[in-house]
């Protein structure tokens, strides 16, 4: 079942002189429980795919659906909510709010949601990313893997049925990355969360389901490493 | 530049123009507030003096018909700055003169600083330098006197008499205040008209046997003294020593120090000799003979320059603080290199003095731009204010004050500011290390580890967010708190301040003037006191009716305290009120009967105000009057009845009054319509009280009578017409003399029609010479100092409150501003992970309220205490007074700055709008 597809999309920044096509008419589509690594050199155009497949930025043109909805032609708000609850946006630098502990980011978009949150849920993915000693303390008092994990934790916790994750091991050591990966992955498998990692790292790519390639905005190689539902 | 860190910090002031600009900005204007109030002031004060010097001249103080022994005890004295002499020398025939109502000339001789204490302007030629020369007044040449200068005057100086011819006939000069019994002889002043003699009186030149040969030198400018209708045009000498060894002396008082005792000591020298205080010029240089008006100007001028450099101060400071983070970012990187806390510091106050080395002067002169717009837009009032005080001969231009010394001072206290607000930041940014730099960890406490603490989930996501947001980002939101409070601070104290000054003066005023006419339509009013309402009166009324400049003359009468009424017409509210009154005088509670007991014997007073036809019917119109009774024939009134009973109108001899207290009564008596109201009024004649009851047509409540009076008065008032005023005068007139003290004072309500006649000049100087009988002054003021003063506060602090409003906003909407720039982050989060739009801002909204809310007690803390103490002091020099406690100046305050604050935040939220954008690395 196709869970994302995207049409034709172009993105470009600024104008006259200082433009820079950073998107060129790409067009691809992702089966739902599938993990697709995106690799490509620094610049090609990797992050602002991520971001306007998360909605956070607007493509030039073209058309991505998430289950059948075209999310840029929703009003601001309906696509707010519909990120809050289909998707979870990982960065490379954690993407947490300083001013709030472990337990409310991870909580956020549900309470953003204005829902309560589900205590014992919230206690077993603490428990699973290991920070049940740190569920009290602020970002800045947490190392880089930690913050990494409470920002993965927080895309897991509403089981959004797409994670977009950005670089997330890229500022980390290898051990630890490799840990981030494996939780994710762990998450893809479990519950059949569609993933989309960007990644420099080859090992990391090619533990992924398919792989793609993006040079200079555009799709240059679209790999099947394994098929669908198979074993590693 | 050499040194690395100016070059860093230079840099980084480029990099962020839109802020350095705000920080300019924001000491730009803080310079060109203390420029305000520096040369403000003495402009204000400059122009004052000038505009008051063009009423009666420069000159401090006048003693007349001194001697040289007062002359060199005064030369003695610690607060005379300069002396100078005058005297008059009399007439002299002036056969040049084409205008042969004014055959003479009238010599006056001056010291050489006199001429500009008169405000003798020379037109032509120059002013006498020696024994024998001349300035002739420019009104001669405009008559046509055939005179120029080079041309010598014969001069055989004379005084002019005036003799009364009938016996038993007093021959009234009512513009002269002269009244001349038969057989009488009387010296004319300067002023005095030529007259043709008749059969009623003579006038004769009595020569003092001084001769002169005066060569005209100058033609001066009209002086302001000189009357149009006197029979001598003015001329003026030098002074040398005068006949009989008499003169005046004029004095400039040594303004600049303290002298407690100066008017005193001055009285002490002249005895029973006149002295004149040109109170118009004193007043503005805050050493009026009055203390009260000497207070208020010191008291404002302090309370200025308190709010304006806390006002600036807590902005600059601000504007630092915002700048924090960022700064503290890169002085991190320097700092892992190795750069000092004294390099780090020196950052800021590099930052600080690199803006201020341009803002200086540039504040300067916008200031002064300030200032002389400022003044340009203020002169009408300040104009009008003036005038309300005397007729002033004409406008004066604005000429801006500013020396060296006020540069100076600018500088240094611009300095001094500067520095004081950057202090603090520099301290504290030398004090953070490189690792809580770079990780933007810049609270050394950044709020908790959150072990015990409430965990807020239980809240909504926007309460929860706001909630913790504060707490993470106190240092960031003080400062827009400060902004909040000292703005709310300088509104509630200014505006409170305002309302209890001019409370105070009212109260002050209250004591002279009871009852206000309110005069819409009408130009000017003569008053008439003292029972002078005779025939001088009806002649002087002829006279303006007459004048061709007059297109309209009302009546009114007046008199205080004319009948008498048994005291139960008084009603049940009043006595209750007394009686509260006298516990406070007794210091306990009178039971009834000793309370009635201290009124068994006498009566009430009635006062009366007595209007035309028209007026009177216009006003039973405006009250609940009965049409019917006033027909009746019989002499009606309207009551008053509303009235005022305090501790301060109602003194009982020797005893001080516990507090304060005021009791307003809406029901001065309870007589009804159309019952007989048995005043009494005293006939010199038959040396009793006689009855002259009047019906009781209506009665008219204070805001009923709104339009035509106000009134704050203990005792009864009634409202008749005319011809009842005119009978009950006829009743208190003393037998063959009219002019008796009890009867009911006129007062003339005049409108002009634009022609120029002498008429306003004349008036004007018949109250200057005998304030005791008339008061001449335009209709449309209540004419004492202190209302002028009240009135300037007002401006003045309506115009203070602008101009530090705009720095407070500065600083609220750069605050607020940056407080929202650092949050774009957490903007970007948020959204990524799915809050709306909707979301954030109910977010900002609760984070808004929470700091306003703290900006409100501490201001509330702060400004309670300082209001009490305000409102204290004040008391204390003004007697026991109620002052209501401003709560309506709270509301205000915080009403507006809650509207402030969050239109600013809202606008700078949504122009923030794009922080999508920005929030990969
Ligand atoms: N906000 C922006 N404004 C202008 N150009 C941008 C912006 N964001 C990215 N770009 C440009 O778009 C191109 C693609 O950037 P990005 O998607 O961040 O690349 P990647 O993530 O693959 O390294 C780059 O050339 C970058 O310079
Ligand atoms: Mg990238």
């Amino acid at each position: 079942m196709e869970i994302l597809r995207c049409e034709n999309l172009t993105k470009i920044y600024g104008e006259g002189n200082i433009r820079t096509h950073a998107l060129k008419s790409l067009s691809f589509s992702v089966e739902k429980g599938e993990f697709v690594s995106i690799v490509g050199p620094s610049g090609s155009g990797k992050s602002t795919l991520l971001h306007i497949l998360g909605g956070v930025d607007k493509p030039t043109a073209g058309k991505v659906f998430i289950d059948g909805t075209e999310i840029h032609g929703l009003k601001e708000d309906k696509l707010a909510i519909f990120r809050r609850r289909q998707i979870g946006l990982i960065y490379q630098f954690y993407n947490l709010l300083p001013m709030l502990d472990v337990d409310e980011n991870i909580g956020l978009p549900h309470l953003l949601d204005g829902r309560k949150l589900d205590r014992e849920r919230l206690d077993n993915i603490v428990e699973h990313m290991g920070l049940v000693e740190r569920r009290r303390h602020l970002p800045g008092q947490l190392s880089g893997g930690q913050q990494q994990r409470v920002s993965i934790a927080r895309a897991l916790y509403n089981r959004p049925a797409i994670l977009l994750a950005d670089e997330p091991t890229g500022n980390l050591d290898r051990s630890t990355g490799a840990e981030i990966v494996s939780l994710l992955k762990e998450a893809n498998r479990t519950w059949k969360q569609t993933l989309l990692l960007i990644t420099h790292d080859e090992n990391i790519a090619l533990q992924a389901d398919r792989m793609l390639c993006i040079e200079d905005g555009e799709i240059t190689r679209d790999e099947r490493i394994r098929s669908l539902g198979g074993d590693e | 530049m050499r040194n690395i860190v100016y070059k860093v910090t230079w840099k980084n002031m480029k990099m962020n123009m839109r802020r350095t600009w705000t920080s300019f900005f924001g000491i730009f204007f803080m310079v060109l507030l203390i420029t305000c109030v520096f040369v403000g002031r003495k402009t204000a004060v400059g122009y004052l003096e000038n505009v008051s010097s063009q009423i009666k001249g420069k000159w401090h103080a006048t003693m007349y018909d001194m001697t040289e022994k007062e002359y060199e005890t005064l030369g003695g004295e610690s607060y005379i700055k300069e002396m100078g002499r005058s005297a008059d020398k009399g007439y002299v025939e002036f056969p040049q003169s084409a205008n042969d109502q004014k055959p003479y000339l009238f010599i006056k001789s001056y010291e050489a600083p006199c001429f500009d204490w008169m405000n003798i302007h020379v037109r032509e030629g120059r002013l006498p330098g020696k024994k024998g020369e001349i300035v002739i007044s420019q009104s001669a040449l405009d008559d046509g006197a055939k005179i120029s200068i080079g041309d010598t005057v014969k001069a055989e100086y004379f005084d002019r008499t005036v003799t009364g011819l009938q016996k038993g006939v007093t021959t009234v000069f009512p513009f002269q205040q002269i009244e001349l019994a038969g057989g009488e002889t009387e010296k004319l002043s300067q002023d005095f008209p030529f007259y043709e003699n008749n059969e009623s009186f003579r006038i004769d030149k009595e020569y003092t046997g001084m001769k002169d040969n005066l060569t005209v030198v100058g033609i001066v400018d009209e002086p302001w003294f000189e009357q149009e209708g006197a029979a001598g045009y003015l001329a003026f000498t030098c002074y040398d020593a005068e006949r009989d060894g008499i003169f005046n002396i004029a004095c400039l008082f040594d303004l600049e120090n303290e002298h407690y005792d100066m008017y005193q000591n001055i009285r002490e020298i002249a005895g029973s000799r006149e002295v004149a205080f040109n109170d118009y010029v004193l007043a503005f240089s805050g050493r009026s003979s009055d203390s009260v008006v000497n207070f208020m100007v010191q008291l404002m001028t302090i309370f200025f320059m308190v709010l304006i450099v806390l006002a600036a101060i807590v902005l600059i400071y601000n504007v630092f603080n915002i700048s924090f983070e960022e700064r503290s970012r890169y002085l991190g990187m320097l700092c892992s290199v190795g750069a000092t806390g004294k390099q780090k510091r020196s950052s800021v106050y590099f930052e600080a003095f690199s803006l201020f080395l341009p803002a200086l002067p540039l504040g300067i002169l916008a200031g002064c731009l300030v200032v002389l717009l400022g003044m340009n837009l203020l002169l009408p009032f300040i104009y009008s204010f003036m005038s309300g005080l005397a007729v002033l001969p004409e406008k004066v231009p604005v000429h801006l004050s500013i020396s060296a010394w006020d540069i100076l001072i600018i500088a240094f206290s611009g300095g001094l500011t500067v520095l004081l607000s950057a202090i603090l930041p520099a301290v504290k940014i030398s004090r953070i290390g490189p690792i809580e730099c770079i990780r933007g960890n810049l609270d050394k406490n950044p709020g908790r580890l959150k072990e015990g603490a409430k965990s807020s989930m239980s809240l909504s996501a926007e309460k929860m967010l706001a909630k913790n947001s504060l707490r993470y980002q106190r240092r960031k939101t003080r400062g827009m708190r400060r902004a909040a409070s000292i703005f709310m601070l300088i509104l509630i104290v200014t505006t409170a301040t305002t309302q209890i000054l001019t409370q105070l003066i009212t109260i002050r005023m209250q004591d002279s003037d009871i009852v206000n006419v309110k005069s819409e339509g009408w130009d000017y009013q003569l008053s008439v006191f003292n029972g002078n309402a005779g025939e001088e009166y009806e002649k002087l009324k002829e006279e303006i009716k007459n004048d061709v400049g007059v297109e309209a003359v009302r009546e009114e009468y007046s008199g205080t305290f004319v009948g008498n009424v048994p005291r139960d017409v008084m009603g049940k509210e009043y006595w209750n009120a007394l009686h509260r009154v006298f516990n406070l005088y007794y210091h306990r509670e009178l039971s009834d009967e000793e309370f009635q007991g201290m009124f068994e014997e006498g009566t009430n007073v009635v006062s009366v105000i007595g209007v035309d036809d028209e007026t009177f019917e216009n006003i039973a119109e405006a009250t609940d009057t009965d049409q019917k009774l006033l027909e009746s024939g019989t002499p009606t009134a309207i009551v008053v009845n509303s009235g005022e009973v305090s501790t301060a109108n109602w003194v009982v001899s020797e005893k001080e009054p516990e507090k304060y207290e005021f009791h307003e009564i809406e029901h001065m008596t309870d007589l009804g319509k159309g019952e007989k109201l048995p005043m009494t009024i005293y006939s010199p004649k038959e040396e009793k009280q006689v009855d002259f009851p009047l019906l009781v047509a209506g009665y008219g409540s204070k805001e009923q009578l709104e339009k035509y009076y106000t009134f704050h008065s203990e005792s009864l008032w009634v409202i008749v017409e005319l011809d009842t005023c005119e009978k009950m005068n006829q009743i208190m007139a003393e037998d063959g003399n009219e002019e008796s003290g009890s009867m009911m004072e006129p007062t003339l309500y005049m409108k002009m029609n634009g022609k120029k006649t002498g008429l306003i000049k004349r008036l004007n100087a018949l109250t200057e010479a005998d304030e005791m009988h008339y008061i001449f002054a335009r209709a449309d003021r209540v004419k004492t100092i202190s209302d002028t003063l009240c009135s300037m506060i007002r401006i003045l602090l309506l115009c203070f409150v602008l101009l530090t409003s705009v720095i407070c906003l500065l600083n609220l909407y750069n605050s607020i501003h940056g407080w929202i720039a650092e949050q774009k982050p957490h903007f970007a989060m948020l959204v990524s992970v799915g809050a709306t739009q909707e979301q954030i801002r109910r977010m900002l909204m609760y984070e808004t309220l929470q700091i306003f809310l703290g900006s409100c007690v501490s201001t509330l803390l702060i400004v309670t205490p300082l209001i009490l103490a305000v409102r204290y002091l004040l008391i204390d020099q003004f007697g026991a007074v109620r002052i209501g406690f401003p709560w309506l100046v709270y509301a205000a305050a915080i009403f507006i700055t809650v509207i402030v604050i969050f239109g600013f935040m809202l606008y700078h939220y949504h122009r923030e709008k794009d922080y999508r954008l920005q929030f990969t690395g």
